[in-house]
């Protein structure tokens, strides 16, 4: 009986601990919306913020050109963006990158959508909306407001993006 | 009743020890995936080991090392053979994983015989096999040439 008790102390640990890690970190509103405000240069040269498109949803995705699966998940967020012109929802990449290369990638690979540039102030942003590891890619979803309604650590699949369009429409 | 609350208590504390590794591994970075340390063998050789975590990798191009004081050059840098590894934009490239060794050479020149210390830069850049990339990293190193003062 007592073998019993002890696995089974052992078990409810594993599974409470493993429940409890997967819960995600805390974030603070405050630093999701000072993110927000944070100002990074576009292409042009001019300089842009999030909250630039307050009254739309926002799917924000940090990445870099030495990241190949940052890489990976370009194409589709090209077709995506297309695919959902016509709701209130945009992609705009956040690169930690040195501005040509950039400029080259998404020159060379059309990228359809506003594309920031960034350094290691772009990664510092990317933890204030939870990106705990400071890898990349991660991707926050923002609601119109600038409500964090999501984050993505890794390539984010096709059906997440596509469930997040299916509920606003 | 005691019995109960006893065991109660223990599952507790041992929730507790759960959750502690769980935030651990949720919290590491890069910094924690790939340590590094190094080692003056003699007064020009140098060695270096990178202790990378089982979960990533570092690619072999972005391996870089160099002296940041004047008059000391690293040269004839020696890597082990690395692995192949597929990456979907970049191809075949070579990466390595688990203990990597590397040895290389400090030629100090005529007029800086007597240099005492040499700084290191050590550049590297990684991913995880889940994939998540890591920032490029450099790491400062220090060594000094004289005895007991490493």
């Amino acid at each position: 009986m007592r073998n019993v008790w002890i696995a089974l102390i052992v078990i409810l640990s594993i599974v409470a601990g493993a429940l409890l890690g997967n819960m995600g970190p805390k974030i603070d509103e405050r630093a999701v919306k000072s993110a927000q405000i944070a100002q990074f240069k576009d292409l042009s040269g001019s300089w842009r913020r999030l909250s630039d498109w307050d009254g739309s949803y926002r799917i924000v995705n940090f990445w870099a050109t030495w990241c190949p699966p940052c890489l990976e998940e370009i194409p589709l967020f090209i077709a995506l963006h297309q695919e959902f012109i016509d709701i209130n929802m945009t992609f705009i990449g956040i690169a930690v990158d040195d501005v040509e290369r950039v400029r080259d990638f998404v020159e060379t690979n059309r990228v359809n959508y506003p594309v920031l540039v960034g350094s290691g102030d772009a990664l510092r942003i990317s933890e204030a909306f939870g990106n705990q590891r400071s890898g990349l890619p991660f991707t926050v979803f923002l609601s119109p407001d600038g409500t964090l309604i999501d984050t993505h650590s890794g390539v984010v699949p096709a059906s997440k993006i596509r469930e997040f369009a299916a509920k606003i429409r | 009743m005691g019995v109960i609350l006893k065991r109660l208590f223990t599952l507790l504390i041992v929730c507790c020890f759960s959750q502690a590794g769980a935030n651990n591994l949720s919290n590491s970075n890069a910094e924690d995936f790939y340590r590094l340390s190094g080692k003056l063998i003699e007064r020009n050789k140098l060695v270096l080991t990178y202790n990378i975590d089982h979960c990533c990798y570092i690619y072999k191009r972005s391996l870089s090392f160099n002296s940041l004081v004047a008059g000391a050059e690293i040269s004839n840098v020696i890597f082990p053979t690395a692995l192949q590894h597929k990456d979907e934009f970049f191809g075949d490239v070579e990466v390595y994983r688990g203990k990597l060794v590397i040895k290389m050479d400090v030629e100090i020149s005529q007029a800086h015989q007597k240099l005492g210390a040499l700084k290191l830069a050590a550049k590297h850049q990684g991913c995880s096999d889940e994939g998540i990339c890591f920032l490029p990293e450099d790491n400062i190193l220090n060594f000094s040439f004289l005895p007991g003062l490493d």
